[in-house]
């Protein structure tokens, strides 16, 4: 249901030959409905860049991308936020600061739907977030009225999870979300991540740097290298893979930037 | 006592009116996060929109809702500026603004215009009550009111939240489905909106019009605003825009304390530059104090 | 904290309204100075001396409440209010201020009277019904530019001139006024007159040039503008070897070549007088016609005029109060 076909995406390409960056070099992928995907690779590997090609970030120099049959690839991010939940890497980008929890869930309940002059909350709607925050297990549906600010990283990438997911999105896109996190909290994260995929049967892609969570989650694994899928694993075979395998498909391909925190992440 | 009746009723029938500049440079500086320059020429066409529309013999009604209008404008011209033709936040304020200034002089026909006995806004209410301060303030104040719940019931809107989303974090926001663009467009419209009413009603107040009326009204807009904050906080959006308009009024008072003060001109210059640098500084006073307390009493309490 | 800054202020509040509220039994004078300008400088100094000179001195028999908001619309209402509040005769200097505190005495409902001075046209700022008939607590002086006398100056200049041209810019509805009055006088003394009119500083060379060919002499009204690049049309002057007559002073010392100018100091000390009728006399403001100056400052720019080659009459270089050198 998510379809990418021919894409590349070139940076830098005004400047000198060895400045010039390849982040996706003709990268075709199609990924089924209610599949969770796990993607891995080194800096510059280009993991980011896809996310945000399919997000809407960055627009790609060839290739089309289609969400359910409706091509995508030239829309704008907020066009296409419609179809798309994302969490960024950074706790603080997913939430707005300044305003209260109910306020950040409110629009994020409003994502896929033109906006107009309807008054934002109601009844109904605080008891829906209150239902919602429950699930999180993380006390916050006594918070509703607080400021976002008020809560730690690992809250808000949670209440950042939540929205992502309040708007039906078609596509779940998850950019190292937990890597910010301490791993306790990131523990927390990533289990609120399983158990809301797979209760809503979202269709997800997962970029992290940690081999044993590319491994442990997901049903199909992909590894990155110099904008090029390497690797590709899904089912059974994904199920019976080991950290020391992957190392080795890294080691395998050329080039490879084995990060530290890819190391000690065994 | 007599004097000091006498600034606080100053106070609160020139605040109000600038209370209306102080609240749409708060939604151009503070929900927007866009430092908004527009404003030094919206109050001043404000002021000439109303005033050459009433000397032609405009209902005030009528001529006070065309200079909202030519507000709006100004702030969609800023805000298209800035969003369309990618020209820095400040730079495209300026732009808008210094082209205001040819506009207004065109609107105003000379670097002056006085109303003399022509019908304003005020001249109804003044007709029914005998005390002009009393006429006066009244109807601003009711202007405000309603601006007050208008801006209050906004804000809770779909649009309203993605305005606030869009200055808060553009990127959640973008990520939120909301066009930021637009969001910003409309935004500064708004706040200009507001500025040009300012500018409509202190002229009908005055009873003149002229060139001069911006000069320096933004940085007056900011201390209200942060004066406000500091005095009357900002713990709900609701509480925030009580704020700014009672900060407007207490800017008012202070002002009004260092004339009563009987300095003379030069010193009170001198006076309000240090006020206004004092009140700009509160915020940071505040936020070093509250991090000494913090120091004091939460360092050895970590859990 | 919050109850400290309350306190605080409110402590400051009580302190001035104790102090503010002392009456010195004598009378106030309260002037409301627009802003900084040499002009209005001159023509408060004007109107104090002129007050002291008949014996009302400051400190003395009368107390001078002074406030200047520095074209700050905000401060002026609120110096506007307080002076009405407090005074028992206003001068007003320039426009801004006459209207505000005009404004302010009808909403007060007082009728203190109010003088002003350094005012263009009081009639259309609508501060007086007619200068013969001030009718209210209203009078004062204008400070328009003598049009009538600037032209004479042609004829005294050039007793052979026939053709006159005026120059100013379009957009100036200020200097339009003035040509078309210029042109009335003009006229009156048989010169025949070529009217001229620029876009703004880039059209002005050759627009003036084009002029200067064909007249005698030139005149520029108080133009913004052309008063801003007087170095292009003293080029001009130089090359077509004409004289410009111009506005006031300041552009003749600009590159112009001779004027009959306001003196702001006298204007202040003629705005006195009548203060002085109103406050030893009794006479009530609408009973003093609005006046202007009737003797000008005589200023030659005879630099100019020496590097255009035109022999200044020794009857105008006796009579001057300024020559440039």
């Amino acid at each position: 249901m998510l379809k990418i076909n021919n894409v590349t995406k070139i940076f830098n390409k005004d400047l000198t030959p060895e400045d010039v960056r390849v982040a996706l070099d003709n990268v075709s992928l199609s990924i089924e409905e209610g599949e969770f995907v796990t993607v891995i690779g080194g800096n510059g590997s280009g993991k980011t860049t896809l996310l945000n090609v399919i997000s809407g970030s960055v627009l790609p120099d060839a290739g089309q991308i289609s969400i359910n049959g409706a091509d995508v690839t030239r829309l704008k991010e907020h066009e296409r936020a419609k179809y798309i939940g994302i969490v960024f890497q950074d706790p603080l980008s997913g939430t707005a600061a300044n305003m209260s929890l109910e306020e950040n869930l409110a629009i994020a309940l409003r994502r896929p739907r033109r906006k107009g002059l309807r008054w934002a909350f109601s009844k109904e709607t605080r008891e829906f977030f209150r239902e919602k925050l429950k699930t999180l297990n993380l006390g916050l549906e006594d918070r509703l009225t607080h400021k976002i600010g008020f809560l730690s990283g690992g809250q808000r990438q949670a209440v950042t999870l939540l929205m992502a997911t309040l708007g039906e999105p078609k596509v779940l896109l998850l950019d190292e979300h937990t890597a910010a996190l301490d791993p306790k909290t990131a523990r927390t994260v990533l289990s609120i991540t399983d158990e809301i995929v797979s209760q809503n049967k979202l269709t997800t892609i997962m970029v992290t740097h940690n081999m044993r969570d590319a491994l442990r989650y997901g049903d199909r694994i992909l590894m990155l290298d110099n904008g090029r899928v390497v690797f590709d694993a899904s089912g059974a075979v994904k199920k019976k893979l080991t950290i020391e395998d992957l190392l080795r498909k890294f080691e395998a391909a050329a080039d490879i930037e084995l990060t530290d925190q890819m190391l000690l992440a065994r | 006592m007599d004097e000091l009746l006498n600034i606080v009723k100053d106070a609160l029938e020139i605040g109000l009116i600038w209370s209306l500049l102080a609240l749409g440079i708060f939604i151009a500086f503070r929900v927007l996060e866009f430092a908004d320059l527009t404003a030094e020429g919206a109050v001043t066409m404000g002021g000439a929109v109303a005033a050459s529309l009433i000397l032609k013999g405009a209902p005030p009604f009528i001529a006070t809702l065309l200079s909202v209008a030519g507000g709006f404008l100004a702030g969609i011209v800023t805000g298209i500026l800035h969003t369309k033709l990618k020209i820095p936040a400040i730079l495209s304020g300026i732009l808008t603004m210094t082209g205001l200034y040819s506009v207004n002089l065109r609107i105003l026909g000379k670097s002056a215009v006085h109303l003399g006995d022509a019908a304003t806004i005020y001249t109804f209410p003044r007709g029914i009550i005998e005390n002009a301060f009393v006429a006066e303030t009244l109807t601003t104040f009711l202007v405000v009111v309603i601006i007050f719940f208008v801006l209050y019931w906004f804000f809770g809107t779909e649009i309203g939240m993605s305005i606030r989303a869009t200055g808060m974090n553009k990127k959640m926001a973008r990520a939120q489905g909301i066009n930021t663009d637009i969001m910003i467009i409309f935004g500064l419209a708004l706040a200009n909106a507001l500025v040009a009413l300012c500018g409509a009603l202190h002229a009908q107040s005055a009873n003149s019009a002229n060139m001069d009326v911006g000069k320096g009204t933004i940085v007056i807009g900011l201390a209200a605003i942060i004066l406000g904050e500091i005095l009357f906080g900002k713990r709900s959006f609701k509480n925030w825009l009580i704020s700014v308009i009672l900060g407007s009024v207490a800017y008012e008072v202070l002002v009004g304390v260092a004339i009563a003060l009987g300095l003379n001109p030069n010193d009170l210059k001198l006076l309000q530059a240090i006020l206004i640098a004092f009140i700009l500084a509160l915020p940071l006073v505040k936020k070093i104090r509250a991090a000494k307390q913090r120091r004091k009493e939460g360092a050895y309490n970590r859990a | 904290m919050k109850f400290s800054k309350f306190f605080g202020l409110f402590l400051l509040t009580l302190v001035v309204a104790m102090f503010a509220g002392c009456d010195d039994g004598r009378i106030k004078i309260g002037i409301l100075q627009y802003t900084e300008h040499e002009a209005l400088d001159e023509a408060k100094r004007g109107f104090i001396d002129g007050l002291a000179e008949a014996g009302f001195v400051d400190g003395e028999n009368i107390t001078i409440l002074e406030e200047n908001p520095h074209a700050n619309a905000n401060t002026m209402s609120l110096q506007a209010k307080k002076l009405v509040r407090k005074s028992d005769l206003i001068l007003a200097i320039a426009t801004q201020a006459a209207n505000a505190v005009v404004n302010e005495a009808k909403k007060q409902k007082k009728d203190t009277p109010i003088l002003f001075t350094a005012v263009t046209d009081p009639v259309d700022a609508k501060l007086i019904a007619s200068p013969e008939k001030p009718g209210g607590n209203v009078t004062g002086t204008n400070d328009m530019n003598p049009i009538a006398e600037q032209i004479s100056l042609v004829k005294e200049l050039l007793p052979g001139a026939k053709k006159l041209g005026i120059l100013y810019t379009a957009s100036e509805n200020n200097s339009a006024v003035q040509a078309n009055i210029a042109k009335e006088e003009a006229e009156k003394i048989g010169l025949e007159v070529t009217i001229k009119t620029i876009e703004g500083v880039n059209d002005l060379q050759q627009v003036a040039g084009q002029l200067a060919s064909g007249v005698d002499a030139l005149y520029i009204p108080t133009d913004n503008t052309i008063a801003g690049a007087m170095g292009i049309v003293k080029d001009v002057l130089r090359e077509k070897k004409i004289p410009a007559i111009v506005g006031e002073p300041n552009i003749v010392a600009a590159g112009g070549s001779i004027t009959f100018g306001i003196n702001y100091y006298r204007l202040g000390k003629q705005t006195a007088e009548m203060a002085v009728k109103i406050l030893r006399d009794n006479v009530n403001p609408k009973d003093i016609p609005s006046t202007g100056l009737s003797e000008f400052d005589l200023v030659i720019n005879k630099k100019e005029l020496d590097e255009i080659g035109i022999v200044i009459p020794q009857s105008l270089l006796d009579r001057a109060d300024r020559i440039i050198e």
